[in-house]
């Protein structure tokens, strides 16, 4: 009997599990280990619960609101209010109809436009302040502005307004009628940003600024509706001071509302000009920023809150739109109303600077910006800014060509040297970075590359009498490659131009490194290629074996670095890495005696170097790493005891790292990789109901590895592995429909990854076998075979490169197997 | 339910603390419905210190529905315990209603988020059978659970309400919620 039914048995659980809960989270396995007493079964269970108490997840902390339906407003046409008679329906919103009307006492007719605030809502409007709060409104005299003219209650109490008629469209509807250019659409969102200006220089918040609340008249005139009102259904009801938050009744547009209105904080004019930024967006987009089929209102609350919306040039496809606009709208739109604009003239000055050409204030400090500003002033566009490099880099290199032409021997290795300089420091990095997060950029980035590659090249051929110029050139292959393919940096995610770059630089300093001329900053730079390009070899081939050839060769250089000065740590560090990756390719070769022994050696260094700096993480961190190979090694081995014991005592050390250090999204990586893997072995050993748990620990870092960074993949990797692995786990807990709807989780996640990095054959293998889990179940048979086929279309190329993993074989067989039973591909269609 | 006669309401609130379950069923649709008018006339508020507690939404419910200020509960406890109960019968059958509610349109009401939005439906009605299980194996614990969860209730309050310790409400708590999401995660 487990606590889930025996009282005894919960009694003595809750009471290990409420100590645990008192230790720090790393320290909670082994004390319940303890605590249990040998009591496997109460072990594992107290585990479980502790594991669950660190899922934040947890329905219990949310809080209880009362929940009720909407009930719709009747319609009151034909009844008088006031001096006014209901003619017919506006439009309904969420304070009730608004009506047009006419004055029944008018002999002009002239035509009005009455909110009559839904009954439910009046009960506990405070009349007093209602009247006051109309009186201000009804000050505003703009012509953009729809003048309130009246007001007040009717005899039930409630509370209505007469505005203004304005006959019109609204403003997006109006724009998206006539086509508007975007200049057009901005000049009219300047006359809306006026607007809002005069209110709030009369100490009127709009509240509920939206497209709907803004009019555009046959003559192209914006008028904004309801100025005002929001405030006055504000209510004074009764509020029990000091109560805790719980019950929040509010009623507002979502989309447009602000963090600060959507958590019920204090509204200012910056809430309203976050909702002229999201207003701006939907003209500029096309859509609204948060864009998501049917949202839960507790999911809007959390992207409003917390999620950046898309750049609208993103969406939009007018290159017109990226940069400024995108910049524009996302300062208008900040979390954080004091970095938002001032008010609503500040946004609207910033629209006059774009519309202008000139320098915006919402971009204002960057380089690149500057750069691409005055391109785009010059009438290029952002395509240009790769013409621009062309032309740079065309200079430069004709230049050098001269340079050749005069040659004077010494005179031209010494300027070669420091042509080879400037392009591997200045031009091509500084330009690289500039132009880096320049949306768009990718295509001039990998031109630059491609010129420094030719250059870098031509000079190659004439290098071989000069030694320095070599080792410069090699520097410099080494940072194109890492500019195209460093998985450990910002790249352009070509693994394999990135390898052949390696390789180069591999190559320049290879045949000098034996001759006792040899420098140490070569043998630092060869043994740093030979490790980077090991990593690259087995990242984008997926040949472990050379892999495992180059990292030996980077660690027998690292070897005899460190051999000459045994007392430096950083040498001693370069090492331990060097261990490190032998051990990682060592085990993918499937050498597992091999990756023991590395690891063990680097095990000791490391010992070494905790006791010499105990407060060191670096050092701990790659602690940690190394018992998580020790595990990887025995998980290959096949000891998943032994490797589910490892991966805890990894997970453990960088549970407290990430503790130390919450921001840290390398310490989170770690061990969002340790609680996968433990996942992994506790459903080999059959535990598959740790295993899921383990899987959604996992989640849960990567998921706030992914919201922290966007524009890595290694996160969308390990959520789609970890939706995968989950759907495994309930696959053998006979749970196959909620398995299957992991797999579909996971599926999007992995094809993205795929097709931003072709050449990566691990995630693609990873695709491979998650399609043909997909198509095991899938009903309709054809879909099934489709997806079989988009598996062996993966597994294929792999296998005929001997490069197929181990754990791979399996999954390739039954695709096979599946596939032979289909028929041929006449149009294969995706399923 | 809005025909239900004030005496009936204290009648049927007797009848609940004597141990008649069904006087739960009477009384839970009556207390719905006045508290969704309550909702109602708070609809419309942004104001950021406008908040209620729930159970001091169901006091009010039953103040209003008693139409007098005079409180029949035997103390405060007792109050909260009723408060609480009802609380989580009206979320749970709210939840189990909403299957799949339709949003229509820009206009939203963020009035249900959280525990009793539609999305997190599921595991409101998992969460009650597995409290419901709690009951079996501690019913101290459940009752915690229920006065801070259903309730809204402070530690304290808790403490002061059930006459136990804060120490071991806080326990009682946080032990609940690990076993109580583990139970949800299991029968998911």
């Amino acid at each position: 009997m487990s606590s889930r039914s025996d009282p005894t048995r919960w009694r003595e659980a809750k009471r290990i599990l409420d100590q645990a809960l008192e230790r720090p989270a790393a320290a909670r396995a082994a004390f319940i280990a303890e605590a249990s007493g040998g009591d496997e079964e109460l072990r594992r269970d107290v585990a479980s619960l502790a594991a669950a108490a660190e899922d934040d997840d947890n329905i219990l902390d949310a809080p209880v609101r009362l929940p009720f339906e909407d009930v719709p407003p009747r319609s009151r046409i034909g009844e008088r209010i006031g001096a006014y008679e209901l003619l017919s329906e506006l439009g309904r919103g969420g304070m009730g109809i608004v009506y047009l009307a006419r004055r029944a006492d008018d002999e002009f007719q002239k035509k009005v436009a009455i909110k009559l605030v839904s009954a439910g809502l009046a009960d506990d409007v405070a009349l007093g302040r209602f009247r006051s709060e109309r009186q201000i409104s009804a000050s505003l005299d703009h012509p953009h502005i729809a003048r309130l003219l009246d007001g007040g209650t009717t005899e039930a109490g409630e509370p209505y307004f007469v505005m203004e008629y304005v006959e019109g469209e609204p403003l997006l509807r109006y724009c998206d009628t006539r086509k508007l250019a975007l200049r057009e659409r901005l000049r009219l969102f300047q006359d809306v940003c006026v607007a809002v200006q005069y209110a709030h220089q009369s100490l009127v918040v709009h509240r509920d600024l939206k497209p709907g609340n803004i009019l555009v008249t046959s003559s192209g005139e914006a008028k904004l509706l309801d100025f005002g009102i929001a405030k006055m259904l504000d209510s004074g009801g009764s509020v029990r001071a000091g109560q805790e938050t719980a019950t929040l009744y509010r009623m507002l547009t979502p989309d447009y509302a602000s963090p600060e209105q959507v958590r019920g904080r204090a509204v200012t004019t910056a809430s309203d000009v976050y909702a002229l930024g999201v207003v701006l967006y939907e003209l500029v987009a096309g859509r609204r920023p948060y864009h998501v089929e049917n949202p839960e209102p507790a999911e809007l609350l959390r992207l409003v809150c917390e999620e950046d919306p898309e750049k609208p040039s993103t969406i939009a496809d007018a290159r017109e739109v990226r940069g400024d606009m995108d910049a524009i709208v996302m300062k208008a739109m900040r979390k954080e109303p004091q970095r938002r604009y001032p008010s609503a003239a500040a946004l609207s000055e910033d629209i006059e600077r774009h519309l202008q050409g000139r320098p915006v204030l919402a971009r204002r400090g960057t380089t690149a910006y500057r750069a691409g500003k005055f391109i785009r002033r010059h009438r290029f566009g952002v395509a240009a800014a790769g013409l621009l490099l062309v032309a740079l880099a065309g200079g430069l290199w004709a230049t050098l060509r001269e340079a050749r032409r005069a040659r004077e021997a010494e005179v031209r290795a010494e300027r070669r040297f420091n042509d080879v300089r400037k392009l591997a420091n200045s031009f091509l990095f500084e330009f690289h970075d500039a132009i880096r997060d320049l949306p768009g950029s990718t295509p001039a980035r990998a031109l630059v590359v491609q010129r420094a590659l030719e250059y870098l090249d031509s000079l190659s051929k004439e290098s071989s009498g000069d030694r320095a110029l070599r080792r410069e050139l090699a520097e410099a292959y080494r940072r194109v490659g890492d500019v195209q393919g460093n998985p450990f940096a910002a790249n352009l995610g070509d693994l394999q131009g990135a390898l052949a770059s390696y390789r180069k630089a591999i190559a320049l300093l290879e045949p000098d490194i034996g001759s006792p001329e040899a420098s140490d900053a070569e043998r630092a730079s060869l043994a740093t290629s030979y490790l980077v390009g090991s990593g690259l070899v087995l990242s984008s081939e997926g040949n472990a074996v050379k892999a495992l050839e180059m990292a030996k060769k980077g660690l027998a250089l690292r070897q005899d670095l460190a051999a000459r000065a045994p007392h430096d740590g950083a040498l001693q560090m370069d090492l331990s890495q060097a261990w490190q990756f032998v051990a990682y390719d060592a085990t993918a070769a499937g050498k597992p005696e091999e990756a023991a022994a590395a690891l063990a050696a680097q095990a000791a260094i490391l010992q070494e170097r905790t006791r010499a700096e105990p407060a060191n993480r670096a050092v701990r961190r790659s602690l940690a790493q190394n018992l998580y190979l020790s595990a990887d090694a025995a998980n290959f081995s096949g000891d998943l005891p032994a490797a589910l014991a490892k991966y805890r005592e990894a997970e453990e050390i960088q549970a407290v790292l990430v503790a130390e250090e919450p921001g840290s999204i390398t310490f989170q990586r770690d061990l969002a990789w340790s609680r996968m893997e433990i996942g992994n072995c506790e459903l080999a050993l059959g535990d598959a109901e740790t295993a899921l748990v383990d899987f959604r620990r996992s989640q849960s870092v990567f998921r706030s590895m992914a919201a922290a960074d966007a524009n890595s993949t290694d996160p969308i990797v390990g959520l789609a592995m970890t939706h995968h692995n989950a759907g495994e786990a309930l696959a053998k807990l006979g749970r196959s429909a909620e398995g299957l709807a992991e797999y579909r989780s996971a599926r999007p996640l992995y094809e993205r990854v795929v097709a931003a990095s072709p050449s990566g054959a691990w995630t693609a293998g990873m695709l491979a076998m998650l399609y043909v889990r997909l198509a095991d179940g899938e009903p309709d048979r054809a879909a099934a075979c489709g997806l079989n086929r988009r598996a062996l279309a993966i597994f294929e190329p792999i296998a005929a490169r001997g490069a197929m993993q181990p754990d791979r074989r399996e999954s390739f067989e039954a695709a096979k197997r599946a596939a032979a039973g289909c028929a041929p591909a006449a149009s294969s269609k995706s399923p | 339910m809005d025909g239900l006669p004030e005496r009936d309401i204290t009648a049927l609130l007797k009848d609940w603390s004597g141990g008649d379950r069904e006087a739960l069923e009477r009384l839970i649709p009556a207390v719905y419905g006045e508290l969704k008018r309550l909702a109602a006339s708070y609809l419309r508020s942004e104001r950021p210190d406008h908040t209620l507690q729930p159970t001091a939404l169901v006091h009010e419910a039953f103040l209003r529905l008693q139409g007098q200020r005079s409180v029949i509960w035997s103390n405060r406890g007792h109050f909260f315990g009723i408060a609480a109960r009802i609380m989580r019968r009206i979320l749970v059958d709210h939840a189990r209603r909403r299957g799949a509610a339709k949003r229509d349109g820009a206009v939203l009401k963020l009035t249900l988020v959280d525990a009793g939005s539609d999305e997190r439906a599921p595991e409101l009605i998992a969460l009650d059978s597995a409290l419901t299980r709690l009951e079996q194996l501690d019913p101290q614990q459940a009752r915690v659970v229920e006065l801070r969860f259903f309730g809204g209730l402070t530690v304290e309050e808790t403490a002061d309400a059930s006459g136990i310790s804060t120490a071991t409400v806080k326990r009682e708590w946080r032990t609940a919620r690990a076993w109580l999401r583990r139970e949800i995660g299991l029968e998911a």
